[in-house]
């Protein structure tokens, strides 16, 4: 299936775009798009504490199941400041 | 006591012009530790009940902590503390920046001043002595050009200042405490207390060492906390803040319904996309406007940095960079994506002495009621208050600052302008009179409990479950089940970290609040007298309150904040959050009545050290 992720504050400056497109496994989650997206930016596991998903404008956690044509959006979000 | 405190404490009384030392006892810092704590128990000693926040009767406190200038990392706060004249209840306030530490090497742990000057003054303390001197010629000065003037008169290039904008001066409801120049002790309104006092400054110089029990462990903790910062799991964290500062996520923070939108009404994937949100973000402001770099006392991240705007349409020139809280307030909750309009604003404010949070809020408050025709242009002065007007948030806030027309009136807080214009009320966002802060308690609910809780309502810096709820499971988020035991804890470690003097950050970077304490006190406390000395200083924050007549059931959230209308769209869509059970189970784990929400007699006996507490409220 094909996922389209889009990049948002931080993370958009980290992936040098505002968006990606990328090919994942049937039973894809978030956490293994993420695994996939490291292929293509680098190594995200030391931002993972900041990182919030949402999955179709739905708030989302690295469990989250993915299906084709999902829109899935990468915040950098920090509490307290 | 083996370190950590200068042992020393001020009392300045401006009624009479009496400068006293007393000693700082070994038994009131054990129990309270230092800042907000410590400042409590000593008002609820000096302040009586039903006193005028705004009278001499008020008792104003600057309160150190006992990690302040010993080199302990992330030690630069400190505390301001006052009884609130916008809650009537206790109030304190905490502030980065070298005013503490300089205050501590000054030679005292904090400063009470009571009564009131007949003409302004301001307090100058150098090396253990302390003066009131006349403040004629620094009064109507602004923060910067009353910091330039103290280094003038004192010739002491080196001094630091804790002071008032003309905010403060005229006794605006939202104005700050400042010192160097930005740094804010802002919210609840203690600049006004200060000016009420007819208090310009307190002005601090000194050389004086504070002792440190344990050199070697200290070194040690701070030199593990680096190395975790540059090269173990903070390493992210810590070059992603230390550059971009608070500001690094302002834009996604809008899509992902963390920042409250359209005054709380809005939904940031409708009102304020991507195409504006991401206009906010510090890494694209950093680009245009950076041009240096700003730290703390102590700190290794150093989260601040210098601006500079020279053209577009308000050219402020050299600044600061605007904080998240600011970018949000004056942004999402506006509708604003204007990021210089947002840097002058922020520069208003941090020159008049004013809130950012509270005056963006009223503003978004403002234009709310100006849209749906509660108010009109006859109101306010023929300023279109339209969402996302940048020239008419900016000349607002500046008619704020400069206390004319409807300024006058928005100056004195949301809360008080619409009992005053005897109308908006319907769109408060306030707790308590308090504006509530930019982290949206329908994303995280966890900030529901604190907002509504805590001694200080509307507050996002205080302790609670919202550290772990930003980013859990969706599914497990919103469940309350069982969470009063850790948000117990929660909240008395935040009391801990914010009376040792610590800065929030640390806990993003793995600072433990108890061994930073044990290296400098020489006092090791088990997990268990941690949390009761956390809860003690909780407890004593609240018992203010309680004799007031204030509980945390009056405190009551806006209908907005805890989703009582869900949201239909986006992020957010259906959330109504179970505030009420978090408050449940957090008064079941700390002993609290959960009907008259007042800890038992039993739970304050067991607490200790707040013998004549127990006394006023059970007799």
């Amino acid at each position: 299936m094909e996922v389209l992720v889009k990049f948002f504050s931080y993370y958009r400056l980290i992936a040098g775009r505002e968006q990606i497109t990328l090919s994942l496994p049937e039973n894809a989650t978030v956490a293994s798009m993420v695994n996939e997206l490291e292929h293509h930016i680098g190594d995200l596991s030391s931002k993972m504490a900041q990182t919030a998903f949402m999955v179709n404008q739905k708030q989302a956690s690295p469990e989250t199941p993915l299906k084709d044509k999902d829109e899935i959006y990468l915040l950098y979000l920090i509490g307290g400041g | 006591m083996q370190g950590g405190y200068v042992g020393k404490l001020l009392f300045v009384n401006l009624t009479d012009g009496t400068v006293e030392d007393r000693p700082l006892t070994d038994e009131m810092a054990g129990n309270f530790i230092g800042g907000l704590s410590l400042g409590a128990r000593i008002l609820y000693d000096m302040v009586k009940p039903g006193a005028d926040p705004l009278g001499p009767e008020n008792v104003l406190g600057f309160v150190t902590g006992p990690l302040t200038a010993t080199g302990a990392l992330f030690s630069g706060r400190y505390m301001v503390v006052c009884k609130s004249p916008v809650t009537n209840a206790w109030n304190d306030a905490n502030s980065g920046g070298h005013f503490g530490p300089e205050l501590k090497k000054a030679g005292y742990d904090a400063v009470f001043v009571s009564g009131a000057a007949k003409k302004p003054v301001y307090i100058w303390i150098k090396d253990g002595k302390a003066e009131i001197r006349d403040a004629a010629k620094l009064w109507g000065k602004d923060s910067t050009e009353t910091r330039d003037a103290l280094i003038e008169e004192t010739g002491e290039a080196k001094l630091r200042a804790a002071l008032i904008g003309p905010a403060g001066e005229n006794q605006s409801l939202l104005a700050c405490v400042m010192n160097d120049t930005h740094r804010a002790a802002g919210r609840g309104g203690a600049g006004a207390v200060m000016g009420s006092k007819n208090l310009k400054a307190v002005a601090v110089c000194g050389t004086g060492k504070v002792p440190v029990a344990n050199p070697e462990k200290l070194r040690e903790i701070n030199m593990a906390v680096t190395k975790n910062m540059k090269e173990g799991p903070a390493a992210g964290f810590a070059k992603a803040f230390g550059t971009f500062g608070t500001g690094v996520g302002t834009g996604g923070s809008a899509i992902s319904g963390d920042s409250p939108v359209k005054n709380w009404g809005g939904i940031g994937v409708v009102d304020f996309d991507a195409s504006k949100a991401e206009k906010l973000n510090a890494p694209v402001m950093d680009a245009k406007y950076k041009t240096g770099k700003y730290a703390c006392a102590n700190c290794p991240l150093g989260c601040g940095a210098d601006y500079k705007v020279d053209g577009g349409d308000w050219p402020v020139g050299e600044t600061y960079r605007p904080e998240y809280e600011t970018m949000s307030a004056f942004g999402s909750l506006c509708l604003n994506d204007n990021a210089e309009s947002i840097i002058k604003c922020n520069e208003i404010c941090n020159r008049y002495g004013m809130d950012t949070i509270s005056v963006g809020a009223t503003i978004a408050w403002a234009i709310e009621c100006y849209e749906n025709g509660v108010i009109t242009k006859n109101d306010t002065d023929g300023i279109e208050l339209n969402w996302g007007n940048a020239k008419s948030i900016v000349d607002m806030t500046q008619a704020m600052a400069d206390q004319k027309g409807f300024g006058k009136i928005l100056a004195l807080g949301s809360r008080k302008a619409a009992e005053t214009l005897k109308k908006g009320q319907e769109y408060l966002q306030t707790v308590n009179g308090i504006e509530l802060p930019m982290h949206d308690s329908r994303f995280n609910p966890g900030y529901s409990r604190t907002y509504q809780m805590d001694p200080t309502p509307a507050r996002h810096v205080k302790g609670g479950l919202w550290p772990m709820l930003g980013r859990a499971k969706p599914e497990k988020k919103y469940d309350p089940t069982g969470t009063g035991p850790i948000d117990v804890a929660l909240t008395a470690s935040a009391e801990i970290m914010n009376a040792a003097g610590l800065c929030l950050f640390s806990s993003f970077v793995g600072v433990s609040p108890p061994d930073m304490l044990e290296a400098v006190t020489g006092i090791s406390l088990s997990k268990e007298e941690l949390q009761k000395t956390g809860l003690r200083m909780f407890n004593m924050r609240h018992a203010f309150n309680i004799r007031e007549g204030q509980l945390p059931g009056d405190c009551v959230l806006p209908d907005r904040a805890v989703g009582a209308t869900p949201q239909t769209e986006g992020p957010l869509k259906d959330v109504t959050i179970a505030h009420e059970a978090y408050m449940k189970n957090w008064c079941q784990a700390a002993g609290w009545d959960e009907k008259t929400w007042k800890p038992s007699k039993e739970s304050l006996q067991a607490l200790g050290g707040m013998e004549d507490v127990v006394k006023d409220f059970f007799g």
